[in-house]
């Protein structure tokens, strides 16, 4: 038998726990010396299927999906997106995708060529690597349908960008977002020239 | 009596975090680039289709589904449905059995929270187009104050 | 004594009552769930049988071969759904799911694919349009226009088959050529081009052109305000700290556009860069550090 009396000390306790829970919740944000202010929780990250808020955790299949912690835990990590920079991975064979269907063998035509694209004032230029890109992709993924490959044919501009064209088509979608700024504005003006 | 209590604070302690978990606001923390299609999957009676990049893009390079496959970079604009997969097309050019688990698990991908519409998860476009709608809902409210 | 040992007694009661409840949970919730997980593979399928474009796809084909496939596929569900094992009952469930996307398969006519493969290989043949041009122009600034001359011959057979197989409507068949030309065009220019590294110059023609560079560098530094601190400002400090900087901007801003109107581009530009350095400053008072 449980007692009256233990029971009102259980629910004082759940009571206090939650609001404890609650209470720190809303300091942590407040607060100016907060730890870690300018970061973003871990416990925001990479959340298991079941809990994303996009995978109904009552159908059959959301449990038996890996989650991306699982898959995640040996590969480089980085500030933004998955939380995985997959130009090291690849690089360094963490990840090793296919690039045909059927052939585990066949190997990626990568292309080596750098375009550097000058941008005003004091803002690093771009360094486009063709040679990241094609460890994914392929001549026919951009050209000519986003990009025409021929000098000066295309404009370029950071706010289109941002709104999902050009290099906005993959960057902030799927690619590195475009907070990673320093990525592709990566080539810093010589010290002598604003 | 030190037994009780540290009994009584265990069940206090994780009815709390039971509860707290239960009841913070689903937030969705999907993995970014998870993309949700969801043109025909509901109106059909079925959950939306969740595909994440992040696991098929360990497997296989983006050119093979953007290039060899005709997979268009924009979410929803593929036009999929059951019938071309059975062909073959699109996702039915791995998931048959042979490359992949083939389509009888229908769960495995509409396995979606019923009601998310399509889009690709945390991508910059939603994020300026949902502060645009935003900001565009809180001048409606202000006008009707 | 007795008023000591009978609260520990009730609290051995809860600890024994939240084992059981521990232990036996897991068995319990098993069974429901496997009928949970029946009853939805149920429903799915019958959707699958009834509803789905592939259902609706093999009704309206008027084929007769697909629709008897379908009926076939009904009849193991039934069947299914009055089966007593759940392992069997899964079991039939595969096999309808099967025999209906053997009924899909039969239903589709070539025509409904074509559509597709004719999609895939005219993108194919305009990227290999595009690698060509560039080819041709990469060969020239090198001289060496006889190399694009060896590449044209080495491809011209394979283009002349894929035009003479889609002549004939043989698009699929059309596409291991085109690929093949575009796998050579691809190599070809990889091998020009390997190692190099290409600058593209900025340079505006006009005051003007200059003018709407820096609109388009102040329209994107607001958007960047929008994404990168979509979380922080919901904090009333940082907002505060954000807001005087933005504030600033505007301000910067109508005066630049003023000026533009009236044709003063210098001072337009001049002061736009003005505006964007307090969006910069305006995103790294929240703690946001952007180069520029």
């Amino acid at each position: 038998m449980i007692s009256l009396r233990t029971r009102a000390i259980t629910s004082i306790g759940l009571l206090a726990s939650i609001l404890a829970v609650f209470v720190h919740a809303a300091v942590a944000q407040d607060n100016p010396n907060a730890f870690n202010r300018l970061m973003k929780p871990p416990s925001e990250r990479n959340a298991p299927p079941e809990s994303d808020g996009i995978h109904d955790p009552t159908a059959d299949g959301t449990l038996m999906l890996q989650p991306p912690q699982e898959s995640f835990a040996g590969l480089p990590k980085s500030r933004s997106g998955n939380y995985v920079n997959w130009s090291k991975a690849i690089e360094n064979e963490l990840v090793t995708p296919r690039s045909d269907i059927h052939d585990p063998d066949a190997q990626a035509i990568v292309f080596d060529l750098n375009i550097i694209r000058e941008v005003k004032g004091s803002m690093p230029d771009v360094v486009y690597p063709h040679k990241q890109h094609t460890q994914w992709l392929d001549c026919s993924n951009c050209h000519p349908a986003i990009f025409i490959p021929m000098k000066g044919a295309n404009q370029i501009s950071m706010a289109s960008i941002l709104m999902g064209e050009k290099c906005g088509v993959c960057h902030g979608k799927v690619a590195f977002p475009v907070s990673e700024c320093r990525r592709c504005h990566s080539k810093p003006k010589p010290v002598d020239q604003p | 009596m030190k037994f009780r209590l540290s009994a009584l604070l265990l069940v206090a302690i994780s009815g709390a975090a039971m509860l707290a978990f239960n009841s913070a606001p689903q937030q969705a923390q999907a993995e970014y680039a998870d993309v949700v299609l969801n043109e025909y999957s509901e109106d059909a009676g079925m959950r939306p289709v969740v595909f994440p990049h992040w696991f098929h893009r360990i497997r296989f390079r983006c050119k093979v589904c953007h290039g060899d496959l005709g997979f268009e970079f924009k979410a929803g604009g593929n036009d999929i449905n059951m019938v071309k997969i059975i062909d073959g097309q699109y996702c039915g050019a791995c998931h048959d059995g042979d490359v992949a688990w083939s389509i009888e698990n229908c769960e495995l991908c509409h396995s979606g929270m019923p009601g998310t519409p399509t889009q690709v998860h945390h991508s910059t476009v939603s994020q300026l187009a949902g502060q645009q709608r935003d900001a565009a809902e809180a001048a409606e409210k202000e006008t009707e104050e | 004594m007795r008023s000591k040992s009978r609260p520990s007694s009730s609290a051995k009661a809860l600890i024994f009552i939240s084992l059981f409840i521990a232990g036996t949970a897991p068995a319990w919730a098993s069974e429901t769930s496997d009928a949970n997980h029946l009853a939805n593979r149920d429903k799915l399928v019958h959707t699958l049988l009834y509803d789905s474009s592939a259902a609706r796809k093999v009704e309206l084909s008027g084929n007769e071969a697909a629709i008897a496939k379908r009926a076939e596929a009904i009849k193991v569900f039934e069947a299914a759904s009055k089966h007593e094992y759940a392992e069997l009952r899964e079991e039939q469930y595969n096999r309808a799911v099967a025999l209906l996307y053997e009924a899909a398969s039969l239903a589709t006519s070539s025509a409904d694919s074509d559509d597709k493969i004719r999609r895939d290989l005219d993108n194919r043949q305009q990227s290999l349009d595009a690698l060509l041009d560039a080819h041709e122009r990469i060969m020239e600034e090198k001289h060496s226009s006889d190399l694009h001359a060896a590449l044209l011959e080495e491809i011209a057979a394979d283009r002349l088959a894929a035009d003479a197989l889609l002549a004939e409507g043989k698009a699929a068949a059309a596409r291991v050529h085109v690929d093949r030309a575009y796998v050579a065009a691809k190599l070809s220019v990889e091998r020009a081009r390997k190692g190099e590294t290409l600058l593209r110059e900025l340079k505006f023609d006009t005051p003007e052109d200059e003018y709407k560079y820096e609109l388009d560098r102040n329209d994107t530094h607001r958007m960047l305000l929008k994404v990168l601190l979509d979380d922080k400002m919901k904090n009333e400090r940082i907002r505060e700290g954000v807001n005087v900087h933005v504030a600033k901007s505007d301000e910067l801003r109508e005066k630049a556009i003023l000026f533009a109107g009236n044709k003063e581009f210098e001072s337009a530009i001049e002061t736009l860069e003005k505006s964007t350095k307090e969006l910069v400053m305006a995103i790294r008072s929240a703690g946001i550090y952007i180069p520029g």
